[in-house]
């Protein structure tokens, strides 16, 4: 299962899925408010994940 | 004189190359205010656009600004106070909002979106698009931003897709550190973008509560950027 980190709620999961896509629709997460990493890369939802890869849910950062 | 110690680093002739430069700054709040001060004193010419007034909680982190300067325009006064930094470079102001028809107003060598909504990001990534080079810096709360858009690079849409309502400083709160260092980070960035030495690629984001650093490759994924490859 590829690990997960939802930085909004500073934790870690494991998430049985086989797309980014996927992963958020599991933890009911809106996808326009998170830009997703993979491995330290940005992907989009459509990207496909494996067990081995490390997913981050990072915050939009706004302010000035 | 002025600038011995910095031409040690960057040499003669690049301090002279700087001084023929211009930086557009839009967005005189935390970020702008702490990185037009180290620009000015770099011998970086300026442009100031903001429409806002101070306000005493802009003082936390807003470094130009004291508490005389309170219900003043943030573009003005910082006219005022970055000419007494270095009355050498040339320093003009726009008390205005950055709108469809003032655009004009980024034509500079680099623009610094210091900025804290992505409406006003999207004008900027619009304008500037494969023409001038920006940096998108933000900061909330202890976590930072700062992402380099050259021309033929990755643009913001690669990164922000769509513009949605964001986490705002006057909710969530802001460390003043966070903001000074992402500032000392467009500073850097923007001497390396003025002088084409090379940099930074990856979106930077820094958490300054646990001192995590991380760089992210970002690739051309919006549907502009992919057409123009």
């Amino acid at each position: 299962m590829p690990k997960v980190f939802i930085e909004r709620e500073n934790k870690h999961v494991e998430v049985t899925a086989s797309s980014v896509k996927e992963i958020l629709q599991k933890l009911k997460i809106n996808p326009e408010v998170v830009i997703i990493s993979k491995n330290n890369e940005l992907v989009t939802e459509d990207s496909k994940v494996s067990e081995k890869d490390e997913i981050k849910l990072l915050s939009v950062i706004s302010g000035g | 004189m002025r600038y011995a110690r910095q031409e040690k680093l960057i040499g003669k002739q690049a301090q002279k190359e700087l001084s023929k430069k211009t930086v557009a700054i839009v967005g005189l709040g935390a970020l702008g205010t702490n990185v037009s001060s180290l620009l000015a004193r770099s011998g970086i010419n300026l442009k100031l656009i903001d429409f806002d007034k101070i306000d005493l909680t802009n003082l936390q982190r807003q470094s130009l600004y004291t508490e005389k300067d309170v219900n003043k325009q943030k573009a003005i006064t910082s006219e005022k106070k970055l000419k007494e930094i270095n009355s050498e470079i040339s320093i003009t102001s726009f008390n205005e909002k950055l709108n469809d028809s003032n655009l004009h107003l980024l034509d500079s060598n680099l623009v610094i979106d210091c900025t804290d909504n992505l409406t006003t990001r999207f004008l900027i990534n619009d304008y500037c698009y494969n023409k001038i080079p920006w940096i998108h810096t933000a900061a909330i709360k202890e976590t930072g931003v700062l992402f380099n858009i050259i021309p033929n690079k990755p643009c913001l849409k690669c990164i922000y897709k769509k513009n949605i309502d964001l986490d705002r400083c006057e909710d969530f709160g802001v460390l003043n550190s966070i903001v000074s260092l992402i500032a000392s980070l467009a500073l850097t960035q923007s001497i390396k973008i003025l002088l084409n030495k090379d940099p930074e690629t990856n979106l930077i984001r820094f958490n300054i509560w646990n001192n995590n650093l991380e760089k992210i490759k970002v690739n051309k994924t919006c549907e502009k950027c992919q057409k123009s490859s």
